[in-house]
């Protein structure tokens, strides 16, 4: 197969680095980006993009620690590097603060991040509710930015974006010989898989440039996260809400959480509410599957089901997509010549 | 009782504030004035980046860390005020870096969750060895200033926009103290060879992802000649120029080449930073702070003079404990003309 024709369906984090990460492991492939939405209108706009991993319950740990490494490393390159300011990766250091102990005292991304320690007697001083807490150093991937040098890296790749509504995956099969299904909260429809489930998070996007530190409850409910030119405050977790209309009173409640935290918060500028659904699954589903109709067969690799941890594990996830996309072709090219209609 | 201070810049304001804040309720005769050539947003202090941090050794000055330890406490204790925003007062961490090792710094156990860098953070950082990570504060001129100004005009405080010639013609008009806190100009007023400018230079650039300070050390060139990257909350400063004895306050060419070359180097995505100004500035560099008292006489008059002044590059770091040290002696002279039963306030 000369030139492998792919299809990615989805343009949030998933999808974006799904498809770069294919350019690099298979550079004659012919990558395309379909999706009926792009930055700024896309899930992974209204996340923050903090690199603290959320916990995947039936993936092996092991697994979710590579991911993070992978990501954290590649992450890291680049804000070293000259190009942070346009990809919009910077370090940030700040707290995490427990009211009781946490479950665990050494996460197992703590000696990816940098710097991870306890917090010291004087600094819990600011928080006078929460006896516990850590300290590190971790990265932000600010959205859009972020996107944006996604798809500008793509574009440069002779990657493809197409704004196309996909109603099913098995409709690309004439025109792509392998789809990789990055549709996030999209693939409960699309894919019509029942483990997927929303959970709704609103946040508020504020100016206020003297916040420099994060804050992150280790609820993981409420938390402070400064980014480029706005500081994100969040949030709720809202398990099976669809809604994706702000909530006044909602608005308030987080306002009013981030402000205990930050008092200085009274003072935000220019408050913008918005709302995303977590694609939530119990684990990431990154799997390869071959869908046929009779004799017709399409190979499908499937990256979604990020949840709360979409940016934190993103590299690591597209690797390991760009993968499978590699076996698919493998497959393809070992099998007789494909019909086509 | 009429006090007058010299010099508007954060140690004039600060020195008025606190003594207004102490006295003013003792003694309702005391009549505080400030007499400044050069207001917010004008003054050395406005120019400084605004990050508290002294320098790296007191040189056994312990004085010098207990009042740097006091403004930073002082300070902290604000942070959760509705004042902090209009202050100018966030916290921010950050790192200092260096290419041997260092001694530990006087103010390790003052700020927060000091601690050496961990390899991996180093990678950040080529060429340079051994660091330090912390959080501390930011207090920026720019807000401090006018907001220690509004507090003191609504307490009653004449401010009078003038350059004072010398001590003499404030008491021929009948002041009773002066406070001399005009920084590097003191010696206009009282010669004072130990008083040297330390010439800074600086560029305003847009980079709203730096979120922490980067200090770079260079221990045989001497403090803040090694480059330094401090973010604000309405620009990041780039800096790294300290020149001793230079009284030149016109920004140089070289300079900023300098100044470019090694912040782009430390923090590549500079490069895409915008610049939005640039400024020189003289730290009002001396041996040691003078703070003390001096009676002139004055015909048959006995003039008191609280001398606060040579703060160097560490004024805004320093300010609140030196404040309180003038407003003690100010206490003891107003006990000796008998204003005062006893000075108020805590004793050192």
């Amino acid at each position: 197969m000369a030139s492998p024709k792919v299809a990615v369906v989805g343009a949030g984090v998933i999808g974006l680095s799904t498809a770069l990460c294919i350019t690099e492991t298979c550079p004659s492939c012919s990558v395309a980006v379909l999706s009926d939405q792009f930055s700024p209108n896309t899930t992974s706009d209204v996340a923050a993009g903090m690199l603290i991993p959320h916990i995947y319950p039936d993936t092996p740990i092991r697994r979710q620690k590579q991911w993070f490494q992978e990501t954290f490393t590649y992450l890291f390159a680049i804000c070293n590097s000259a190009e942070a300011s346009e990809a919009g990766i910077h370090l940030v250091s700040g707290w995490q603060i427990f009211k009781s102990p946490p479950k665990e005292e050494l996460p197992f991304w703590s000696d990816i991040v940098l710097g991870f320690r306890p917090m010291s007697k004087a600094e819990l001083q600011k928080f006078p509710q929460h006896r516990f807490g850590q300290a590190f150093t971790t990265l932000k991937c600010d959205c859009p930015s972020y996107l944006l040098w996604l798809e500008k890296r793509l574009k440069a790749t002779g990657t493809q974006m197409h704004t196309r509504k996909v109603a099913d995956l098995w409709e690309l099969h004439r025109e792509y010989d392998i789809v990789v299904n990055c549709t996030g909260m999209g693939a409960h429809q699309l894919v019509g898989d029942k483990q997927l489930f929303p959970v709704r998070g609103q946040v508020l996007k504020v100016r206020a440039p003297w916040v420099t530190q994060f804050i992150r409850d280790g609820d993981g409910l409420t938390y402070i996260y400064p980014g480029i030119h706005r500081v994100t405050l969040g949030g709720t977790r809202e398990k099976g809400s669809w809604s994706l209309s702000p909530d006044a009173g909602t608005t308030r409640d987080i306002f009013d959480r981030c402000c205990s935290l930050e008092p200085s918060l009274q003072g935000a500028q220019d408050i913008e509410v918005r709302v995303g659904l977590r694609p939530s699954r119990q684990c990431v589903r990154v799997q390869r599957e071959v869908l046929s109709q009779g004799r017709i067969k399409l190979p499908v690799v499937h990256n979604y089901g990020h949840g709360a941890g979409g940016f934190s594990v993103h590299r690591g996830t597209a690797k390991e997509a760009a993968h499978l996309v590699e076996e698919c072709i493998s497959a393809l090219q070992g099998s007789s010549s494909r019909p086509k209609l | 009782m009429r006090v007058a201070v010299i010099g508007a810049g954060v140690i004039g304001l600060s020195s008025a504030l606190c003594i207004q804040e102490q006295f003013q309720s003792l003694l309702p005769s005391l009549q505080l004035e400030v007499y400044a050539d050069h207001f917010t947003p004008h003054t050395t202090s406005d120019g400084a980046a605004g990050l508290w941090q002294p320098y790296l050794s007191d040189h056994g000055n312990l004085q010098e860390t207990l009042w740097n330890k006091e403004t930073f406490d002082h300070l902290l204790g604000q942070l959760h005020s509705p004042a902090a925003k209009e202050m100018g007062l966030f916290l921010i961490s950050g790192y200092n870096l260096f290419r041997e090792p260092p001694p530990d710094p006087s103010w390790k156990n003052i700020v927060l969750g000091f601690r050496n860098l961990t390899p991996k953070e180093l990678e950040l950082f080529p060429g340079y060895s051994h660091g330090w990570f912390n959080t501390a504060l930011m207090l920026e001129g720019r807000s401090y200033l006018p907001w220690l100004t509004n507090r003191l005009m609504q307490r009653g405080v004449k401010f009078f926009h003038k350059k004072v010639e010398s001590f003499q013609e404030l008491f021929s008009q009948g002041v009773d103290v002066v406070l001399n806190c005009s920084g590097m100009r003191s010696g206009d007023l009282q010669p004072d060879p130990e008083l040297q400018p330390g010439r800074g230079q600086i560029i305003r650039v847009l980079a709203p992802w730096v979120k922490h300070f980067i200090i770079t050390h260079n221990l045989k060139s001497g403090i803040y000649n090694s480059p330094y990257v401090i973010p604000g909350s309405e620009f990041t400063v780039l800096g790294g120029i300290y020149q001793h004895g230079n009284w030149s306050e016109e920004n140089s060419a070289k300079d900023h080449k300098s100044i470019w070359d090694s912040c782009c180097q430390l923090l590549p995505a500079l490069q895409k930073a915008k610049i939005v100004g640039e400024w020189s500035g003289l730290r009002p560099a001396r041996p040691s702070i003078r703070l003390e008292r001096e009676s002139i006489r004055l015909g048959n008059l006995q003039a008191e003079v609280i001398h606060n002044y040579g703060h160097g590059g560490f004024g805004l770091t320093i300010h609140w404990g030196c404040a309180m040290a003038a407003a003690r002696l100010l206490g003891t002279i107003l006990q000796e003309k008998k204003q005062l039963a006893t000075p108020p306030g805590p004793r050192l």
